[in-house]
């Protein structure tokens, strides 16, 4: 790992290596230490080597355990809205996948995803448009989930507390209606994505 | 919590019968589209005054504090407005209605503004029965709406709700409740 996502770090490698952290993950060999490793790669490096490294982690999120997938989400976190792309939306989609895939009908935390992407279409949030765009989209299919059903009701709360201080109108009227429409259909079963 | 459980199915008019009930959704959607407005109209009239107002393209005007243009402001709120009607029984009241004519038509920065809000209505009364605006309220707006808005004013969509609320304010003055002819029971 250090070989591959160290100091020889090229572009070239990172395409062709990808499957060498799914199969450690897979033998349970893959420790916080590799994805420290593999994080660090993505960090500080020209933009196209940034992709690939996510791009990486997003292949391999399927095959965390979820105590990673958490660990990368903080990680996650911890990066400015203002530089969250198309790319990083996907890494934060398949992780929330992973999670909540992992922890059922569990706990609050396991919905943080949401409080991310909640963020990310505040008026006052500097990001781009793609991940604005992407993260409607997550809340949208998020509100459909099956274990996610029951936070449609502090979610719309939410937007009525926007609109009742004229904060972010748009953005929580949509949520708001997409929120209406889950009411009368099927819920998304998790385990399908 | 939103319906009482498994016996009733948990629809788009409970949910929104519920934000209505627990939040007053169409109060404090009202309350901010005058917010909103009102704010507007203040930075509009101030290049009224100044003369500058016909130097800005007030459509694709971003108001301080908001992060879309004035025309994709007022569209997220028509058409929010539009799902919620047509998917609940609630209905607009008088005084509703008036601050939403006020604030999109009377005090509109641009026709294209006034127009969203006309076509609102226009599909307003032409939809399903069950959603469609009550007959008091077609009077409404046509005894006590409509005539604010002078006709050389008036758009390509505004004359067609001017049609299709005559037709329907005809139906409403010449036939009772069960849709039987008044004129014929004379």
């Amino acid at each position: 790992m250090n070989h591959i996502y160290g100091d020889n770090l090229h572009p070239e490698i990172i395409r062709r290596a990808s499957e060498i952290p799914k199969f450690l993950s897979k033998r349970q060999q893959l420790t916080l230490e590799d994805l420290d490793l593999m994080w660090e790669a993505s960090s500080g490096k020209h933009e196209s080597v940034k992709h690939l490294m996510q791009q990486a982690l997003t292949d391999l999120s399927g095959s965390l355990v979820v105590e990673q997938a958490e660990y990368l989400y903080q990680k996650l976190r911890s990066l400015s809205f203002a530089d969250w792309d198309l790319v990083t939306m996907n890494l934060f989609r398949s992780l929330c996948l992973r999670c909540l895939n992992h922890g059922g009908t569990g706990d609050r935390e396991h919905y943080h995803g949401f409080d991310i992407a909640w963020d990310l279409v505040q008026d006052e949030t500097e990001t781009t448009e793609t991940a604005r765009e992407q993260a409607f989209l997550f809340v949208r299919d998020f509100l459909r989930w099956d274990v996610c059903q029951r936070v449609r009701e502090p979610m719309m709360t939410r937007c009525c507390q926007n609109l009742e201080q004229s904060k972010s109108i748009p953005s929580s009227l949509r949520i708001l209606q997409d929120a209406f429409c889950t009411y009368s259909a099927v819920p998304l079963l998790i385990q399908q994505y | 919590m939103i319906g009482n459980g498994l016996n009733q199915p948990k629809l788009t008019t409970t949910a929104i019968e519920w934000a209505n009930r627990e939040h007053s959704l169409l109060a404090i959607f009202l309350k901010d589209l005058i917010h909103y407005k009102s704010s507007a109209r203040a930075i509009y009239d101030a290049h009224v005054a100044d003369g500058t107002v016909g130097n800005v393209d007030w459509n694709q005007m971003v108001f301080p504090g908001h992060r879309l243009s004035h025309y994709y402001e007022c569209h997220a709120r028509v058409n929010f407005l539009q799902i919620v009607l047509s998917n609940s029984p609630l209905q607009l009241q008088p005084e509703q209605l008036d601050a939403i004519w006020t604030c999109l038509v009377q005090n509109a920065l641009t026709r294209e503004e006034s127009d969203q809000c006309m076509q609102f209505f226009q599909s307003m009364l032409t939809q399903q029965q069950e959603h469609r605006l009550s007959d008091s309220t077609v009077a409404y707006i046509f005894e006590r709406l409509l005539p604010s808005v002078s006709l050389d004013k008036l758009s390509e969509v505004g004359f067609h709700l001017v049609r299709v609320l005559l037709a329907t304010f005809l139906v409403v003055r010449c036939f009772d409740s069960d849709r039987t002819c008044l004129h014929c029971v004379h």
